[in-house]
């Protein structure tokens, strides 16, 4: 052991940091917050939005929407990428990556810019219709509340995701020799990027926050033990990454801009699946509100 | 290098005597001499030197199998199949790694086979040699020559004559009338990019794998000059009466450029480079004075075939494999590897029509051909599409082959094919008037009644479905039992006070 340093025996228990990422690095506290299992919690996300009439309604009205307006723009397909219109990102927002490169071709600035406000718009609304059902019972007109409140920290979510998609390109191009690395890295980069930020937007909508404590909220919040942050953002990225990758053999693979019923079918159902799973998000952290660890306080300054 | 069958080759003596006869009887002036001779037919790789691609008069949809050519892929790794066909004086003739075979255009039947020693299958070219047309085509791997597929009884370090063929490369002329050797010049380096002839057939140009590009007298196997342009010339070289247009990527993987070289000497006339990071490109099509390349960024190009300034970007959704556009007087056409075949205003490149033939990328390997008023377009998976020029909806289809279909060739009222899978070799097609032609729309053209109903009979069911679902499973769960009391919202609070809600 080198002089200076502390022996296993007498260390000392680590204290709450300060400083710009205090936050993110608070230790974890090993309590039972009770969180709900992941199949509870996927099943109360489903209920939540297949009970409400006015949102399984405006899913396929959306997507018809938002398949107009690609089409205009000069989008030719395929369809099945609307799949993943109401994803979390940065799943979602990989997705949007490959309908906007394709519609804006050889304007990148501009398809990353529809890319970051379509995302996080879409998170925006899901997330008001979440926290409204969960908390008041219902989805009504003043859903826009709860959504206008998550709106600065879902453009904050959406651009984090289209910042860790390139980064994870970038390092894997890098890197590029190893096979099947690229794959891994997108996989890690999907999965922290759910993990980290997923519930942001919530805590946007129900506490009176600001939008750099929302983030690290979000963080601190999925980093609590035996809340399987990780094993449930594996379970939703791993088949959400086979249909992006598949899509030329699913409903809806070739290019066409009129959609088979089948693709309708497969797009429909998928996204009703992404807005279940915002909602069991919105619900799981609900559910454990109350348990997440506030931030350190600043260190007070030395004179 | 020579050629395995001694026979093939002519003394001079044999053409001095041919002449002699022919001047004795009076018909000497009939022959076709050197630069005089005008080679007709699909003398290259995509019909002629601008690589239009175009055949006018070619038989239309729908096709019939005329006949076919069964030839193992053989070469040294078994697998190297034959090269596109060229056409000339009613003879097809294509060459394999090991052999050159003509065949009699309208009927396949064999007119003649000489031997080659090895090298890539790359497209021949017909020019106009000193006693006719001759097809010339490169031979030899050069000093990296593949080792057979065929294992060795006995192993040995040293190399064979078989291998010492193999590793020169030469430029090899034959007579289209019989497969005489004419002449052979020894290349720089070995060649993929197959051979061109200029318009008159006086000069052929061949590209290196290392950069070079060598322009030959037709005449007399003579090189007039040989020219460095960068990264290694895999692209068939397109000429003008002026320029060899040269499509390469740049040294040591540098960006892909297309060069004008001045055909009389060799010097660099213009560089067009599309930019950093386009790598590959096709080879150019020249038609009205404009080149046009498809290069890997999904896009076409439309260039000054004068001195290489770029007139217009036209968008695709894929890339190409490396296929160039078919250039008519009206339009410009071009495929992408997932099977799009788009038309552009040869002007301003605006797109005309598409046709989403979604065959599944890389799928289209080959470059597509117009025959007639269709464009036809063969696919690795073995099918033929054909495609209407006018309006861009699909007329034609079949499977051909159950293996890949490339290299398309036109001539003698036949649409030619090399196939692989397992009956590799040619397949020629001619119109089959007892066939049936189909009108289909590309998908890609929006149907506001075809939306609207798929729409509907998929989504209206499902809500009702997964509503009522819904319904009863939170019935079941009962209301969600949360962490803590959500704080209200004022702005709901006071929404609940004025009872609006």
């Amino acid at each position: 052991m080198s002089a200076g340093r502390r022996g296993q025996g007498d260390r000392a228990p680590r204290a709450e940091r300060g400083g710009a990422f205090g936050g993110f690095l608070t230790p974890r506290p090993a309590v039972d917050v009770g969180m709900p299992t992941m199949r509870s919690s996927f099943v109360r996300g489903l209920a939540v939005v297949a009970s409400t009439p006015g949102v399984v309604i405006a899913i396929p009205v959306v997507l018809a929407l938002v398949w107009l307006g690609a089409v205009a723009a000069g989008y030719q397909g395929p369809f099945v990428l609307l799949a993943h219109t109401f994803a979390l990102p940065p799943v979602g927002t990989a997705s949007d990556v490959s309908v906007a490169a394709r519609t804006f071709p050889g304007a990148a600035i501009v398809a990353v810019a529809v890319t970051i406000v379509f995302r996080a718009l879409v998170v925006a609304a899901v997330t008001g219709v979440a926290v409204r059902s969960l908390r008041d019972g219902r989805v009504d007109r003043w859903v826009w509340v709860p959504a206008l409140r998550s709106l600065r920290a879902a453009v904050a979510v959406s651009l984090a995701s289209v910042s860790v998609l390139f980064l994870a390109q970038l390092i894997g191009a890098f890197l590029g020799g190893a096979a099947g690395f690229g794959l891994f890295l997108q996989i890690g980069a999907f999965v922290l990027g759910i993990t980290a930020f997923t519930y942001a937007p919530v805590i946007a909508a129900t506490e009176d926050r600001r939008l750099a404590d929302a983030l690290s909220r979000s963080w601190r919040a999925a980093r609590i033990p035996g809340t399987g942050g990780l094993s449930l953002a594996t379970l939703y990225v791993l088949p959400s990454l086979m249909v992006l990758l598949a899509a030329p053999a699913l409903p809806g693979g070739d290019l066409g801009v009129n959609p088979t019923v089948g693709a309708w079918i497969f797009v429909i159902v998928t996204n009703l699946i992404h807005v279940s799973v915002a909602a069991m998000y919105a619900y799981r952290y609900l559910s454990i509100a109350d348990h997440v660890p506030e931030p350190p306080a600043p260190a007070p300054r030395r004179r | 290098m020579r050629l395995a069958s001694a026979s093939l080759q002519i003394p001079p003596s044999r053409v001095a005597a041919r002449r002699a006869i022919a001047a004795a009887i009076g018909l000497y002036s009939l022959l076709p001499v050197g630069a005089a001779a005008q080679t007709t037919g699909w003398s290259q790789f995509q019909g002629g030197p601008a690589h239009r691609g175009v055949a006018a008069d070619g038989p239309s949809p729908p096709f019939a199998e005329a006949w076919t050519l069964d030839e193992p892929l053989g070469g040294a790794t078994g697998a190297e199949g034959l090269s596109g066909v060229v056409a000339a004086d009613g003879v097809v003739v294509t060459v394999g790694p090991d052999t050159v075979i003509a065949l009699d255009a309208a009927t396949g039947v064999e007119r003649w086979t000489i031997d080659r020693a090895g090298g890539p299958a790359v497209q021949p070219a017909t020019a106009a040699g000193p006693d006719g047309t001759i097809l010339v085509f490169p031979e030899g791997y050069g000093p990296n020559a593949p080792t057979s597929a065929t294992p060795s009884p006995t192993a040995s370090p040293v190399a064979d004559d078989d291998d010492d063929d193999a590793r020169t490369v030469e430029l090899v002329a034959v007579a289209l009338d019989g497969g005489d050797e004419v002449w052979r010049t020894e290349l720089p380096s070995p060649s993929r990019s197959g051979v061109t002839a200029t318009a008159d057939g006086s000069v052929v140009l061949v590209g290196g794998n290392e950069g070079s590009v060598s322009a030959v007298e037709a005449s007399s196997g003579d090189v007039r000059w040989t020219q460095d342009v960068g990264g290694s010339v895999d692209a068939a070289i397109a000429a003008t009466d002026e320029l060899a247009l040269v499509s390469a990527p740049g040294e040591d993987g540098g960006p892909f450029a297309v060069v004008g070289l001045t055909l009389a000497d060799g010097s660099e006339a213009w560089r067009y480079e599309p930019g950093a990071a386009t790598f590959f490109g096709s080879p150019a099509a020249i038609g009205d004075a404009t080149a046009y390349v498809a290069t890997d960024d999904a896009t076409v190009r439309a260039i000054d075939a004068a001195n290489g300034q770029e007139r217009w970007i036209a968008r695709m959704n894929d890339i190409t494999a490396a296929t160039p556009p078919i250039v008519l007087d009206d339009v410009v056409i071009a495929a992408d590897v997932g099977g799009q075949v788009y038309a552009f205003d040869p002007v301003s490149g605006a797109r005309r029509w598409d046709h989403a033939l979604n065959v599944g990328r890389p799928n289209v390997r080959s470059a597509p051909v117009s025959v007639g008023t269709s464009v036809v377009v063969p696919t690795a998976r073995g099918e033929l599409f054909a495609v209407e020029q006018a309006t861009g909806d699909l007329v034609w289809s079949a499977d051909v082959a159950d293996g890949l279909v490339r290299s398309l060739a036109v001539a003698d009222g036949r649409v030619i094919a090399v196939r692989g899978g397992t009956e590799p070799g040619l397949v020629a097609f001619e119109h089959d008037p007892s066939g049936t032609l189909v009108r289909i729309e590309s998908p890609t053209i929006f149907d506001a009644g075809d939306f609207a109903t798929a729409l509907a009979v998929a989504a209206v069911p499902m809500v009702l479905v997964v509503t009522l679902a819904g319904k009863a499973l939170a019935a079941r769960l009962g209301p969600p039992t949360l962490g803590r009391p959500m704080p209200r919202d004022p702005i709901e609070d006071a929404i609940d006070e004025d009872g609006t809600t």
